[in-house]
């Protein structure tokens, strides 16, 4: 069952320098047509460079922008039906690039408990839901720090925590590594992982690492406002030539084995980690080595 | 005689409080002039603290900074020369744009050296060709300019004053594969071109492997190796012990030695990695025909 729809979705910045006198805008849409269906706890990553319109279709997702032309389903609900709006934003939450941009609190626990108290969950209920939110993203212990003290990975892991306070049934996570240190960045990607497999929530991940898209189930990659490619992440990322067009990287052990396929030298396609390579490879050395 | 060196140079933050931190501990380094440097090391390793002494925004605790053989501090009324010989790009220099233009922010520097206005505009137009800004881009409010020019108007804000060393801390910190390409190849360039000392300090194995001729790796404040960037990537395992994640292709490579395959030295680019393996694999798949 899908939880997000998106059914032929166009989207234009209002720009009125250029518009003419019946304010129509001649320039081209950022989001041009794009169909695309997100399947209950799917873990999506969605690639491509700046200005390729991934952000602006992340934000289509929980009606942070509405569509020009098309519409956005949420469970089967209408993101430009006003009413919708809160329950759309409880079920789909959001994770953005700058940590320093979400914190609302002066304290941990009460940044996380900001989104169930507007929702007008009773006092209770949200502390079992800060405390177990917490828990889960390995920063229960933190629950009395200043957020601002935190390290960069701590504090994307608190803004899912004051996404999970609302029991999402989807989190949405525009580049959210993008200004962490490795080690942040692998706290938040194994954060999310387990929230996918354990809680089964959806993930839809925002990002131009690579490495992080080879580890989701499902890779879509856009380009000029559509979707170019849209598959498993050895199947998109088996497309080298295109996605360098694009101006992406591939993963290394999949450049590698790219390059020396090129050569000649019969290595499988859509070879994706380190592991993958080295068992291709010594395969092949394996029998070099018993010719000998 | 190194264009930087320090001396057993120290650094610790709030000293005498409770939150007293040592930040960088005894560190002697010497970099000579044209040298192309990467410093890697964890966040807290003391890579930020370190770069920001070589243009004097921090003065040390003990020890010494010395550029062209003489001691930046030892005239403390001068130190702002110092920071014209030696440039400094923050992470995300672009939030600190201010002015109203383009130009005018790239400006700001040279102007600030007292240089006359037909020498500022042909440093301007040569730094904003270094980092390839088009020309009409240099009159637009800076507000107008994607995240990635933004950047790029920065990066050229510090090389309009011609630096004799320019650090870089961290910059292409949150930009796309494009980007980042871009404003690698630019400092590349500039630094070939010029005769540049140039520091980049990164995160990223892959951007410093790909770059740069030495590499300084920090750990817990003090010189964990520093060396020429082979070398250094040479010593995988260390730098894993020390937590710093190494690029995948030194992981393939230092698996494949595990196992017992003689495939040479690590490598640490794609492009070096094909060339080891090449002849290897070549035998054997030559032996099948």
């Amino acid at each position: 069952m899908a939880i997000i729809s998106a059914e032929k979705v166009k989207f234009y910045y209002e720009n009125y320098e250029n518009s003419d006198n019946q304010g129509n805008t001649p320039q081209k849409p950022v989001l041009d047509s794009i169909d695309l269906e997100i399947k209950k706890g799917e873990f999506v990553a969605v690639l491509g460079h700046n200005g390729s319109g991934k952000s602006t279709l992340a934000k289509h997702f929980n009606a942070m922008l509405l569509p020009s032309g098309g519409r956005v389903l949420v469970g089967g609900r209408n993101t430009a039906d006003e009413n919708e709006i809160y329950e759309i934003r409880r079920m789909v939450g959001m994770v953005l690039q700058n940590p320093d941009n979400q914190i609302v609190s002066t304290i941990v626990e009460e940044d996380v408990a900001f989104g169930p108290e507007n929702l007008g969950v009773e006092p209770g209920e949200i502390r079992r839901r800060v405390d177990e939110a917490l828990k889960t993203v390995g920063m229960y212990d933190y629950r009395l720090h200043a957020p601002h003290k935190l390290s960069g990975g701590q504090k994307q892991r608190v803004a899912i925590a004051g996404i999970l306070a609302m029991r999402p049934e989807c989190i949405v996570l525009d580049e959210p590594t993008a200004m962490l240190d490795p080690k942040g960045r692998k706290e938040v990607l194994d954060t999310i992982s387990r929230l996918n497999r354990e809680q089964g929530i959806t993930i839809v991940l925002i990002t131009h690492y690579m490495d992080e898209a080879a580890a989701a189930d499902r890779v879509v990659v856009m380009e000029s406002g559509r979707i170019l490619l849209d598959g498993t992440p050895r199947e998109v990322f088996s497309h080298v030539d295109k996605l360098r067009q694009v101006g992406l990287d591939v993963p290394q052990p999949t450049e590698l084995c790219y390059e020396l396929r090129k050569h000649g030298i019969p290595l499988p396609e859509g070879v994706l980690t380190a592991e993958e390579c080295v068992a291709a490879l010594s395969m092949l050395l394996e029998e070099t080595y018993a010719d000998n | 005689m190194p264009i930087i060196e320090t001396q057993g140079l120290s650094y610790t933050y709030s000293p005498g409080t409770p939150y007293k931190k040592d930040a960088i501990k005894g560190i002697s380094i010497k970099i000579e002039k044209g040298d192309f440097v990467g410093i890697i090391g964890h966040t807290g390793s003391g890579k930020s603290t370190l770069v920001q002494h070589l243009n004097g925004l921090l003065r040390p605790t003990s020890g010494k900074v010395l550029l062209n053989g003489r001691d930046i501090w030892e005239n403390p009324k001068k130190i702002r020369e110092v920071r014209f010989k030696v440039g400094l790009v923050f992470q995300y220099p672009e939030h600190q744009l201010f002015e109203e233009t383009a130009y005018k922010d790239i400006a700001f520097g040279p102007s600030n050296m007292g240089l006359d206005g037909d020498e500022i505009d042909k440093r301007v137009r040569t730094a904003a060709r270094f980092v390839g800004l088009k020309d009409e881009l240099l009159e637009k409010s800076p507000f107008e300019l994607s995240g990635g020019e933004k950047r790029r108007v920065a990066i050229a804000g510090v090389m309009a004053m011609q630096p004799e060393v320019l650090i870089l801390d961290e910059p292409t910190a949150g930009l796309d594969p494009k980007g980042r390409d871009m404003i690698l190849g630019q400092i590349a360039e500039y630094q070939k071109e010029n005769g540049a000392t140039v520091i980049l300090v990164s995160h990223s194995m892959e951007d410093i492997a790909r770059t740069t001729k030495k590499v300084l790796v920090m750990n817990k404040g003090s010189v964990a190796m520093f060396d020429e960037t082979q070398i250094v990537f040479s010593r995988a395992e260390e730098l894993q012990s020390i937590g710093l994640s190494v690029p995948a292709v030194t992981r393939i490579f230092m698996q494949l030695r595990g196992m017992g395959y003689n495939v040479g030295d690590n490598a640490y680019t794609v492009k070096q990695a094909v060339e080891r393996l090449l002849p290897l694999l070549k035998r054997e798949v030559g032996n099948n025909d």
